[in-house]
């Protein structure tokens, strides 16, 4: 078919074609040869977590900046400069900063830092020593060795670490996370993505003790003691329980439990979970829908609800606390444990009302908020009052 | 609140501190996510009403390549594409049956088989898919072989290729809105790719639509099966693939240029 | 062809869907926040057979783990080892306490036979798994333990990512299936509510989950298939942990990736054959929870569809009656099916891709068709022997291990920690790093 001419033109079409196939592959070709013999490097295989991991990786990258860098000339009296790319770095003394002072370079004290209200601090800020910010002021970010007070309405465009205590003003806003090796304390319109420290307290701290016991009558058990029934009533319907075996059952449905319960293995509620106040939780508890823990209760173990969770006042809790939706530690919680820092992580919003104390960490998705506790409300809620 | 993605100040933020090497989500917004449907619907409309002059352009430029390659070309005859719009237009190359086609042609076939078979030797990765396409020469021989009468002429062939390739250009901008359109971090950069890739299988058509004429001409329906299974859809997935993978590279080295030159940093 | 359709579609939507739920992150289920707050009594469980080559990396990984030592529990099963594994294992033994090797002289062969055994010996609430060629960073068993706060939780999946990229071009390719896999399938199937699949290593189960369901199924060629879907008929969940990385050695050649691939075929789809009717009746399951099971247990039966999809489209262009003007809709659905259907594995690879920022992996897209075509083969292979057996009774295929090539002290390094002198100092590793000491990575 066809003359030597025309087939010749379709040869060198054809070859054109398979060079037109062929381009299809030349980027994958390239890559090939670009990765072979090579072995992926894409884990961090040291990485270890470390709650403080910005304030540490900070302070890791200006030791490095400080002794690599060369100083810059023209620097003041008592001020070292460093150029490091676009920005500047200024080493000095101590610093004390009027009143609406804008600060573009990254600024390291080497001992006392403070500064007046509305200060506008542009890059990073590093204290050796205690720390001030006036009210109003914003920061990039913060990391002190010695205590840091954050005034009120300031504003941490990312995250805050110190070594000492660290007070969060009221209204003051952390866009990430605060850290402090100490303790911190969380006024009422702060919020911040996350706190840890040995110690976080809201205001109204109460450290009048309260015991725990489980009352002797009225209790509903879960599950039912060995040899019992399980008899239907406060909420609870034995039939809906099921094992899932290795000790931890199953409730189809909500569990609202009107009286104090008494949870002795793990449980996972098909459906929304509560309890009356004064109850006993040893296991761990999930829940599909909300959970809601009774005044003056003690928690014992993990606390996981895929919707909201909420603390009545006075809960003791001893574990971790998930929430999938909003979190709320109503007023006079604690959440302490031995040997291990508590946790508590919502989703949403996570507040804090006055009078609460957490041994470790609370942190969410959104913002943790600490809110004031109504004066009626604290009037009306000493441990044993029984409000629901 | 990433904060590998907060602003303000005038300092980048410093993203490295972020203890991951993932990029945690891409979300586009909703109005993106309205645009990039809407912009689908509407390119869908738009090829839809302009059919069959697009349908005319391939032809037309399937024609000018005929030209140029010396295959020889009788017309253009009108054909139905799809009930309700208006006839598209196929060649009518000759197309020799089983017993005119050439020895040449013939020994062609033998040699396919035979490369392929040394392919899938070499290439172990490569084995399924080149046993696979020896099949289909060898059942496209024999087939050939025992159903001499068989034919498939080009105009018939110019109908189906035209029918395949005006649904792929139709439903290509649905494919680019999972491809292109949602994953880009910066939706321009989503529409450019995606106007390229549909340009691209536009001509690609022309491309592979003459080959397999010019194939139809020389070998009749011996290589056929076998190009109709690698230039038809695959053909199709394969340039979206490719288009696919250097939008996400690009937009990959968009999304990670910050914490590259941080990494750069002493 | 039209049934066919309808299967391949499905699946076809559900990449789709979980690609695009990952690259949103719906629903994020947060259990990082967690990580060195749950601390049980862990036992690690590493199975070992004629693995001199890598023994050693994966124990010393083990040992710079920032586990508390007093809780973290290390049991080597040597399964009898022909070559200098037992000696590598008695010597770490003899140097650190919580290493209690078990040598396993007789019995059955494989991991599931041997991991049985090993489980009867463990005193952890928390078994977690290591396949010996993997080395875990020093993080990981904190990560891979704190979803157990979670009481529903029976099981946690970590990711694992190759590390010998640039062995062989199928190294590459496999480097971005299982990208794809963990960063976008398993990620976004655990964030909205399925549960994840369970893989046997840089993984963990609760001990008392595991005994409640029966243990190990020694006589499964997936034993992590199958222990995902007897928790799941008990009502536990398997939960994933994205940040929980580990490197592993995916084959370099084909014939390894074959036998690899058809392990996986035939377990898979024995493990359809038990659980479906189960599945199906499940009391603990939602609907939508059903399908997603029945959909991962029967994802390897989509590749013999592809070829009759395949067929049937060359069968349909050469029959003349077939070439007469059909409806618009009906065509465009074929036309659609046969562009997106095989479109959406990709998808789900750009996707993982895009978030790893693997860029110059990510053009190699193209290639991975012939991984595709190569896979397709392999699994209708292994699909056929699975049923030949199941209807002709002849015996299956025992336990296979996959080859290893690395050699010894050729793996990814762990970057830093402390070497073995350092024990007494971190003995227990903090949550709060006081100073600029001490740096990682």
């Amino acid at each position: 078919m066809g003359s030597g001419v025309e087939q010749m033109g379709f040869l060198v079409f054809s070859l054109l074609f398979a060079g037109v196939l062929y381009l299809h592959f030349l980027q994958a070709h390239r890559a090939w040869r670009a990765i072979r013999g090579r072995q992926s490097l894409e884990l961090d295989m040291g990485y270890v977590r470390m709650e403080n991991y910005f304030g540490h990786s900070f302070r890791r990258k200006l030791k490095q900046w400080l002794a690599a860098l060369p100083m810059a000339p023209g620097a003041g009296a008592g001020v070292r400069v460093y150029d490091h790319g676009r920005e500047r770095i200024y080493v000095t003394r101590e610093v004390r900063y009027p009143a609406g002072r804008v600060e573009r370079e990254m600024v390291v004290s080497e001992g006392v830092f403070s500064c007046g209200p509305n200060c506008d601090f542009q890059n990073e800020v590093m204290v050796r020593g205690e720390g001030e910010v006036g009210e109003g002021s914003m920061l990039q970010a913060i990391a002190a060795d010695g205590a840091l007070r954050l005034g009120q309405g300031v504003t941490v465009r990312r995250w805050v670490d110190a070594a000492g205590r660290l007070t969060i003003g009221a209204d003051t806003t952390i866009h990430s996370r605060a850290t402090s090796r100490t303790g911190i304390e969380f006024l009422p319109g702060a919020c911040a993505q996350s706190l840890f420290a040995p110690e976080i307290v809201t205001e109204g701290r109460d450290d009048q003790p309260a015991g725990f016991s489980l009352r002797s009558s009225g209790v509903v058990q879960i599950p039912h003691r060995e040899g019992g029934t399980g008899q239907p009533g406060s909420g609870y319907d034995p039939a809906r329980l099921f094992s899932m075996g290795g000790g931890t059952y199953l409730y189809e449905g909500n569990l609202e439990v009107t009286a104090p319960l008494h949870l002795r293995t793990p449980l996972v509620v098909r459906g929304n979970f509560s309890c009356g106040s004064e109850s006993l939780l040893e296991g761990d508890l999930k829940a599909y829908g909300k959970i809601t823990i009774g005044q003056g209760s003690m928690v014992k173990g993990n606390l996981v609800a895929e919707g909201d969770l909420l603390l009545r006042p006075y809960v003791y809790f001893q574990g971790l606390l998930q929430a999938g939706h909003e979190m709320r530690i109503s007023r006079g919680c604690r959440g302490v444990r031995s040997g291990l820092p508590v946790a508590a992580h919502a989703t949403r919003v996570l507040t804090l009302e006055s009078n609460v104390v957490i041994y470790g960490k609370v942190s969410s998705a959104e913002r943790v908020l600490a809110v004031s506790t109504p004066l009626a409300w604290l009037q009306a809620s000493q441990p044993g009052a029984g409000m629901q | 609140m990433n904060p590998a993605i907060s602003t303000g100040g005038r300092a980048a933020p410093r993203t490295s501190i972020y203890p991951h090497r993932s990029v945690r989500s891409v979300r586009p917004t909703r109005s993106r996510r309205l645009a990039a449907w809407g912009t689908a619907c509407l390119a869908f409309g738009v090829i839809g009403y302009f059919a069959v002059p697009l349908m005319a352009l391939h032809s037309a430029l399937a024609d000018r390549l005929l030209t140029w390659t010396g295959i020889p070309n009788a017309g253009w005859e009108e054909v139905a594409v799809f009930p309700g719009l208006e006839p598209g237009k196929a060649p009518l190359v000759p197309v020799p049956a089983f017993a005119q086609v050439s020895g040449k042609a013939r020994l062609g076939l033998i040699l396919g088989m035979v490369v392929l078979l040394v392919m899938t030797g070499r290439i172990l990765l490569f084995r399924n898919l080149g046993n696979f396409l020896v099949v289909l020469l060898g059942v496209s021989a024999v087939g050939n072989g025992i159903f001499d009468t068989f034919r498939l002429d080009a105009r018939v062939f110019g109908q189906i290729w035209l029918r395949q390739e005006l649904l792929v250009w139709m439903l290509m901008p649905f494919a680019g809105v999972l491809l292109f359109l949602l994953p880009q971090p910066r939706l321009r950069m989503g529409l450019a790719w995606m106007a390229l890739a549909q340009t691209y299988g536009f001509l690609f058509s022309v491309l592979r639509f003459v080959f397999c004429l010019g194939m139809l001409h020389y070998t009749g329906l011996l290589f056929m099966p076998l190009l109709w299974f690698a230039l038809g859809t695959l053909s199709d997935l394969l340039y979206l693939l490719l288009f696919f993978s250097m939008s996400v590279h690009q937009a990959s080295g968009h999304l990670w240029g910050v914490r590259d030159s941080w990494r750069s940093q002493p | 062809m039209v049934l066919s359709m309808l299967f391949l579609g499905a699946y076809a939507l559900r990449h789709y869907y979980l690609g695009y739920a990952r690259m949103r992150l719906e629903h994020p289920r947060e259990m990082n926040e967690f990580v060195g707050f749950v601390m049980p009594r862990v036992t690690v469980l590493v199975p070992m057979h004629n693995e001199e080559k890598v023994a050693r990396d994966i124990l010393q990984a083990l040992v710079k783990c920032d586990y508390d030592w007093e809780l973290l529990e290390v049991i080597p099963v040597n399964d009898r080892s022909t070559d200098g594994t037992r000696g590598i294992v008695d010597d770490f033994a003899r140097r650190y306490p919580f290493i209690k090797p078990y040598h396993r002289l007789e019995g059955a062969g494989g991991k599931p036979a041997a991991l049985a055994e090993a489980s009867d010996l463990a005193t952890g609430e928390i078994f977690l798994l290591f396949d010996a060629d993997y080395v875990p960073g020093p993080a990981v068993l904190k990560m891979l333990t704190a979803p157990f706060a979670d009481p529903e939780v029976g099981a946690v999946m970590g990711r694992v990512v190759p590390h010998n990229i640039g062995d062989s071009l199928l190294s590459v390719l496999l480097s971005l299936e299982r990208c794809a896999g963990y960063q976008s399938a398993q990620q976004a199937r655990f964030n909205l509510g399925f549960t994840a699949q369970f893989g046997g290593t840089v993984g963990g189960v609760r001990a008392s989950a595991l005994r409640a369901v029966g243990g190990w199924n020694p006589e499964s060629l997936t034993e992590d298939t199958d222990l995902t879907m007897a928790l799941l008929l008990n009502g536990w969940r398997t939960a994933y942990v994205n940040r929980a990385e580990c490197y592993e050695e995916v084959p370099r050649n084909w014939a390894v990736r074959r036998r690899q691939l058809s392990r996986w075929v035939m377990g898979h789809t024995e493990c359809l054959h038990n659980y479906w009717p189960d599945l199906l009746q499940a009391r603990f399951l939602s609907r939508r929870e059903k399908a997603d099971a029945i959909f991962l247990l029967g994802m390897y039966l989509t590749a013999p569809l592809i070829v009759v999809g395949w067929v049937a489209s060359l069968v349909l262009f050469i029959i003349p009656s077939a070439h007469v003007v059909p409806v618009l809709p009906v065509a465009m659905l074929v036309i659609g099916y046969l562009l997106f259907s095989n479109q959406a594995t990709f998808f789900e690879i750009g996707v993982a891709a895009l978030l790893d920022g693997t860029r110059t992996r990510a053009l190699l897209m193209p290639l991975s068709l012939l991984n595709f075509f190569a896979n397709t083969g392999a699994i209708c292979h292994a699909l056929g022997k699975f049923y030949w057996q199941r209807i002709w009774g002849s015996g299956g295929d025992g336990w296979y291990k996959t080859h290893r090539t690395r050699l010894g002290g050729e793996g990814p390094e762990v970057g830093a920690g402390p070497g073995p002198g350092g024990a007494a100092r971190h003995r227990v590793r903090g949550l709060y790093s006081a100073d600029g000491d001490g740096e990682r990575g």
